[in-house]
């Protein structure tokens, strides 16, 4: 009972900690920009006044910018939904487990009145008379959702309706969500409901062998519903590739589906009359034309497939891109993109890891899984660049890959799975990371000195940052080569510590990017930690909805103190 | 007052959950149980966890206990005829037509064409268990493992339960 008391007080105390760090930051960013917020209302003024012109306005404004205000609400919204997610997956599993001590009609009304409660208490939140918490909302809508969704499974479980109607378990579930989608308009019901219909998709498919008309149809729908948004057509067509990909089991078959559906979105295009999409919906056509012809090439004459699929991959991946800078937009193309880019590296990479195993797969697709690694690391650095462009691109780009590089390996070495399997391998595997860790470490020596040279970098390097990181990784090396008992502590600490640190850095110099990936990373962290500490000792229904329950507790501590910042930086502007 | 859009969802997902009660009522309402003798295997379900796939004699099609030509406007159902065999039911022979109500019998589907071998499903093919069981059943074939089914007038079927609680004490 004591340690059970003791539990609880050290999860609320962590849930406090753990919200008020990033609060604190947002805090201190905005602050920052109190003055270029001022000398924005001057020029104004200015401008009000025609003492200067529309072209010198602009320019003064672009030398006071303003943070990106809705970029914080977007990782808000992402740890809320991952929280929800969680819970959804632990009440998904606690009804698959199938538990008999429980009775059947407790289990239903439980998951019922849950449901209910989420979505009744969501749609509260999310409302105009109460906007402290409306991104809480938001996800207590998703959650009732989730929920009502483990209501439909566990009446298909307990009445025994076959496997084969799980066609119609999600059917239904999707029709009860559109209300939701198209009245209360959630967003996150929106992609539920994407991501549902795929499923649908292919638990049709079990059923329905030639009616894949079917889930093409309810896409087709879901266009309509998509309103012109960018994203969302982006990820049903993404979704549409993808279940083309992953359900078909013949490439001609593949390639066909993609072929309609981007037929559809061109079409879809033309007939709505938006001339500027035109590019997002012929580009994958192009990309579809071109992987049947390699199809061909590979069918009728096998040593031009190679270098054929080379181009092919290279293209894939580097026209949108440059197509995304062109335009300036990063929506709709970015999914199209995600949806062959998953399917390119999990086609070589399946094979490959095959090969790697000692199966019978063709070694070179190995390699190229490596190729498409490297090309997914390329396109992250242009997206980047693309969306925190405002100020020191090149700086604050490489900044945040320098650290995602660093990170990346430290965060391998710090999970028991990655200590364990380097020690069942030898030492290779370790080995590798070392050599990864070295590659990051002079790479983040080099960057932050070079790079202020060549972009015109009024302000002085932050030797104290570089110093604590070279710090942080040499403990490692150290812990790693004559420490290796406690090195899984070490590492462990050394993460966190620059994972904090990147607060502090992003805070001095003004990059907000870093400051996101700080964020993404220590979400990450704890996930992992929780992961490698509670996942044996706990059902694993438990498991995901301490998780989950942690994570919304953890929104609603940010959320709730950057209201009340917000509301005392409002009255201080007012006074 | 104006109601909230919420509750106007809540009442629509009620009256669902209602229709889904009303669908099982209405298939439990008319039709009879009868005792089938499958052989399982252990899969596991994305959504709804462990279940047992039954196969029984009746899920293959067999030319030999056809009576009757197979017709050119075949359209996937085909009815089960079973007869009793003391302790559960057997396949008797496959038709066309329906058969009559003093007859027991299943209606099946055969979504991939009518030749010997082919697959025929009644949608009791799948049943449920508490997580990690599902080794209990693969252990029970050969012990007269039973399933009780429901089926109503039409040869609708669903599964009730199963004997294997007392097989195993």
């Amino acid at each position: 009972m004591f340690y059970g008391l003791l539990a609880i007080l050290v999860v609320l105390v962590l849930i406090f900690v753990i919200g008020s760090l990033p609060t604190y930051f947002f805090f201190q960013h905005r602050q920052k920009f109190n003055h270029s917020a001022i000398m924005q209302m001057e020029f104004q003024a200015l401008l009000e006044k025609e003492k200067i012109d529309i072209e010198t306005y602009q320019k003064l404004v672009s030398l006071y910018p303003l943070p990106a205000k809705r970029n914080a609400v977007t990782l808000l919204q992402i740890v809320y939904i991952v929280g929800s997610i969680l819970i959804g997956i632990g009440a998904i599993l606690f009804i698959a487990s199938n538990w008999q001590q429980m009775a059947g009609w407790f289990k239903l009304a439980l998951a019922a009145v849950l449901s209910f409660v989420a979505l009744l208490l969501g749609d509260y939140f999310k409302q105009k008379r109460s906007r402290k918490l409306p991104v809480l909302g938001e996800s207590l809508v998703l959650l009732g959702s989730l929920l009502w969704g483990v209501v439909i499974i566990f009446l298909f479980q307990h009445y025994q309706w076959s496997v084969s109607y799980n066609w119609l378990l999600v059917g239904i579930w999707i029709i009860s969500l559109l209300p939701i989608m198209i009245w209360m308009k959630s967003e996150p019901v929106f992609y539920l409901i994407i991501i549902l219909s795929f499923i649908f998709g292919i638990f049709c498919q079990n059923l329905l062998a030639e009616h894949y008309w079917i889930y093409l149809l309810l896409s087709i729908a879901l266009f309509f519903l998509a309103k012109g948004n960018r994203v969302k057509e982006g990820i049903i067509a993404g979704t549409q590739i993808a279940f083309g990909f992953t359900c078909l089991e013949h490439v001609t078959e593949a390639v066909t589906f993609w072929l309609l559906t981007s037929l559809f979105h061109l079409l879809f295009c033309i007939l709505r009359k938006r001339k500027e999409d035109l590019i997002y919906a012929l580009v994958p056509l192009i990309l579809a034309g071109f992987f049947t012809l390699i199809y061909f090439l590979d069918y009728y004459q096998e040593k031009h497939w190679m270098w054929m699929h080379t181009v092919f991959v290279l293209l894939a991946l580097l026209v949108p891109i440059y197509l995304v800078y062109l335009h300036k937009s990063i929506a709709g193309l970015i999914m199209w993109l995600t949806a062959g880019y998953l399917f390119l590296w999990g086609y070589f990479f399946s094979r490959g890891l095959e090969a790697y195993w000692g199966g019978s797969g063709h070694s070179t697709y190995f390699y190229e899984a490596h190729f498409g690694y490297i090309a997914g690391i390329i396109l992250l650095v242009m997206v980047f660049m693309l969306v925190f462009q405002k100020k020191n691109p090149f700086y604050s780009t490489w900044l945040f890959m320098t650290q995602l590089f660093l990170w990346i390996p430290v965060f391998l070495l710090s999970t028991k799975w990655g200590t364990e399997w380097g020690g069942a391998v030898g030492d290779k595997y370790l080995e590798r990371m070392n050599w990864i860790l070295v590659l990051a470490l002079i790479v983040v020596t080099f960057i932050p000195v070079v790079i202020p040279i060549l972009s015109n970098r009024e302000k002085k390097l932050k030797w104290s940052y570089l110093a604590f990181t070279w710090f942080c990784v040499a403990a490692i090396f150290v812990s790693l080569l004559w420490w290796r008992d406690y090195s899984i502590f070490v590492i462990n600490f050394a993460l966190l510590f620059m994972i904090i640190q990147s607060f502090f850095w992003s805070y001095e110099e003004d990059l907000p990017a870093l400051f996101y990936l700080g964020m993404v990373a220590l979400l990450v962290f704890i996930l992992l930690r929780y992961f490698d500490l509670f996942w044996s000792m706990m059902n694993r229904s438990v498991f995901f909805i301490v998780g989950g329950v942690l994570l919304v507790g953890i929104a609603v501590v940010i959320e709730r103190q950057r209201h009340h910042l917000d509301r005392s930086e409002e009255k201080h502007e007012n006074s | 007052m104006k109601i909230p859009k919420s509750i106007w969802i809540v009442l629509f997902w009620i009256v669902i959950l209602a229709g889904m009660f009303g669908f099982q009522n209405q298939k439990t309402r008319s039709g009879y149980d009868i005792w089938v003798k499958p052989v399982p295997v252990d899969p596991r379900d994305l959504f709804r966890g462990d279940y047992v796939i039954f196969s029984y004699d009746f899920s293959t099609f067999r030319k030999s206990t056809l009576n009757e030509p197979i017709p050119e406007d075949f359209q996937k159902t085909v009815y089960a005829i079973l007869k009793n065999d003391e302790t559960s039911y057997l396949l008797d022979k496959f038709t066309f037509t329906k058969p009559s109500k003093e007859s027991v019998f299943l209606k099946g589907f055969s979504p991939g064409g009518l030749y010997d071998g082919a697959p025929i499903t009644y949608n009791i093919e799948s049943f449920f268990v508490p997580e990690g069981t599902g080794t209990k059943f693969e252990q029970a074939i050969g012990e007269n493992l039973l399933v009780k089914i429901h089926v109503n007038p039409n040869g609708e079927a669903f599964i009730k339960e199963t004997n294997i609680n007392n097989l195993s004490e």
